[in-house]
């Protein structure tokens, strides 16, 4: 059987990683540049790729007609509480389903993960009705409240919290610390790779979440970025320079945020799957 | 250590509790107005709105909703009995029926085109606040490279035979590479089964709608130069931008509208484009759109919000938000100088007053049922025009597919 050497092999793979990521990026590359592009260059034949004229005059056009400052906060809002109390209420489920041992805590772990097998969209109608019997319609904490629990993060605390010996928690209970204390000082600082992972995840998803939003809020004092940008789409035609524009400025603190923690986000990404 | 994390968790209640504080509730002097697409449309409406409230006692809240999320969110607003008191819409729906106030008073103390406004039981429902109109725009560069003319007066406009011989001209003689295209949109072709003389889709005497053998006429010459020579298949059947085809400069002639004005004049700089008028068979003829103005019942503000509709239809004021928002004018007599293209909306307006009644009539008819019929049979046309350019059916099982909804929907059963 032909096989390759070591060089070629490794020559190949990493010239055919740098073509995935060329694929990748094209896109995000091109919105880029097309937003650099004044309004009239946008449809020219044949298409350029770098812009002729190049002007920031959309930037300041989407930065003068939309509220992004409100827009932003709010976004942020959302994402920082909600990221913050999923890890609470994961992790402290987690630890439970993990650690007691009572007759129907199993059940009750399966009737969880069966809600995975319902897609959000299944159960929107129902989560809105309450929504809006709460009175939490067009708020954000109408926005925050559905999102805390979700089932693949209490799964993860589990496998994790699984894996760490009961002995530990049996010494710590010894030393007369509380089930409370056990939790906060011993369980949540050795699960921190957990908590990184389900924060980023949790991050990603409230930033890009889009339909939830969109049925909840109405007012614009409440929008989130995602829906603000909904809002450029008109009857008959599209802004195409403001729209451009726009969602540049709206994936900027992503960007920004991926950079600082790129370390974990890799980390979180590659090992999602694999069970430690 | 408990007492650190009791904190935290009372602090993240605290945050929680700030940031999702129960907005004010609207004060008697407030007026909400839903709108969508203001702020692409240079912010005639809030302008207006702004002018309104330094002048009054009262406060016109202009609020910026999607245009795809409008109807949901009136029909939620109203289910909750806690209706805007003004909006401007394109689509309406019979939840809202019972809750709108009516105008009838208003529209007769105004000067507002008198096929235009909805009515239903004797009563106005919804006022039109802005008129839009199918037009043909052209390539100029193209026709001159060619050294073909287009006509520039209304004395000799052409026929649709002339028409496609000329684009077809220009595409062999220029590197264009379609001679015509026209928006994926039932509108733009009902337009043109209006220039072959169709009447529509009209009520028959057995309580079903029916059409006349011209629309056949029309939708052959439609199908026949949907060739991907003279038109591209692309637009209908796939759904390819017909706008960003134009603005390539590639394409002669594009039957799109009036919304398109402001548009061209700011994005297009390779070429010259020009308003033309549209071709004809039978008779000149456009499709009319664009918004209505809705009151609603039940907000405690309902004479502040008559006196607001009052005002911002008063001619001067009128004007003013033409003018802004680019929109042709529903209110009679009026005098406007547009910012941009004036030369093209005067040809519009020309179109509108050379159009048989039933470009109107297909309009307010139509608009008009929304609010009462459960369902619409908007864009079954399109469903069934595509499918035929697909080779799936003929002309004739389109039309009788059509009518069939139409009597389905709109029928008296």
């Amino acid at each position: 059987m032909f096989k390759f050497s070591d060089r070629v092999s490794s020559t190949f793979l990493t010239s055919l990683m740098y073509l995935m990521v060329l694929i990748f990026i094209f896109p995000i590359v091109w919105l880029l540049l097309s937003s650099f592009k004044p309004g009239s260059e946008l449809f020219t034949y044949p298409l350029k790729f770098l812009p002729e004229n190049p002007t920031l005059d959309n930037y300041e056009y989407a930065w003068t007609t939309m509220n992004f400052v409100r827009y932003f906060i709010n976004t942020t809002i959302v994402t920082v509480v909600t990221t913050i109390l999923t890890i609470l209420a994961s992790a402290s489920c987690g630890f439970a389903l993990a650690k007691y041992k009572y007759k129907w805590l199993s059940v009750f772990f399966v009737c969880i993960l069966a809600t995975t097998m319902l897609p959000t969209e299944v159960i929107m109608g129902p989560t809105f009705t309450i929504i809006q019997s709460l009175g939490l319609y067009d708020s954000l904490t109408g926005l925050i409240i559905p999102s805390i629990s979700t089932a693949t993060g209490i799964f993860m605390f589990r496998q994790f919290f699984i894996t760490v010996p009961d002995d530990l928690i049996e010494s710590a209970r010894i030393d007369g610390a509380s089930e409370g204390k056990i939790f906060f000082r011993l369980m949540l600082p050795i699960s921190k790779p957990i908590i990184v992972t389900l924060a980023i995840f949790s991050f990603q998803w409230r930033w890009n979440d889009y339909i939830w939003p969109l049925i909840v809020i109405s007012s614009p004092e409440q929008y989130t970025l995602q829906i603000a940008l909904r809002n450029i789409i008109a009857a008959n035609s599209i802004n195409w320079p403001l729209l451009l524009s726009a969602s540049v400025i709206s994936i900027l603190p992503m960007v920004v945020l991926f950079f600082i923690f790129q370390k974990y986000i890799m980390d979180s990404q590659a090992t999602s799957g694999l069970k430690s | 250590m408990r007492k650190i994390s009791l904190a935290v968790i009372i602090l993240l209640l605290m945050l929680v509790a700030t940031a999702c504080g129960n907005q004010s509730e609207g004060s008697k002097e407030e007026i909400e107005f839903l709108v969508s697409g203001d702020n692409v449309e240079g912010n005639a409406i809030s302008t207006m709105a702004k002018k309104y409230s330094d002048e009054n006692d009262v406060t016109i809240k202009v609020v910026e909703v999607p245009y795809a999320d409008m109807s949901t969110r009136i029909s939620n607003m109203v289910r909750d009995d806690n209706p805007p008191e003004l909006v401007r819409t394109t689509s309406l729906s019979p939840l809202w029926k019972d809750s709108l106030m009516d105008l009838s008073e208003i529209n007769k103390s105004l000067d507002i085109d008198e096929n235009l406004p909805i009515k239903v039981d004797d009563e106005t429902k919804a006022l039109p606040l802005d008129l839009t109109a199918v037009g043909l725009f052209v390539n100029k560069d193209l026709f001159e490279e060619a050294g073909v003319s287009f006509p520039t007066n209304e004395e000799d406009t052409w026929t649709w035979d002339t028409f496609v011989d000329s684009v077809n001209e220009v595409v062999e003689k220029t590197n264009a590479r379609y001679g015509f295209v026209m928006d994926g949109s039932e509108h733009r072709l009902q337009s043109m089964l209006y220039q072959f003389g169709s009447n529509g889709f009209v009520p028959n005497d057995e309580g079903g709608y029916t059409t006349n053998e011209e629309t056949k006429e029309g939708l052959e010459y439609f199908v026949d130069i949907n060739d991907n020579t003279t038109m591209p298949k692309s637009v209908w059947t796939s759904g390819e931008d017909a706008t960003a085809m134009f603005k390539s400069g590639r394409v002669a002639a594009y039957m799109s509208g009036s919304w398109q004005l402001k548009d061209f004049s700011e994005n297009i700089k390779d070429f010259e484009w020009k308003s033309v008028y549209m071709p004809y068979e039978e008779t000149r003829a456009t499709n009319l759109g664009g918004n209505f103005t809705l009151g609603f019942e039940g907000t405690g503000n309902e004479e502040e919000t008559k006196k607001f509709i009052e005002w911002l239809y008063q001619k001067e004021n009128y004007e003013e938000l033409a003018k802004l928002g680019g929109y042709l004018p529903v209110v009679n007599d009026t005098d406007i100088q547009y910012d941009v293209a004036q030369e093209s909306y005067e040809l519009y307006q020309n179109e509108i007053k050379a159009s048989p009644p039933v470009s109107a009539y297909m309009k307010t008819e139509m608009n008009g049922k929304q609010l009462t019929a459960e369902g619409n049979a908007q864009n079954v046309l399109k469903e069934q025009v595509i499918s035929v350019l697909n080779g799936d059916q003929t002309i004739d099982e389109a039309l009788e597919e059509t009518t069939a909804t139409y009597t389905e929907v709109y029928g008296e059963k």
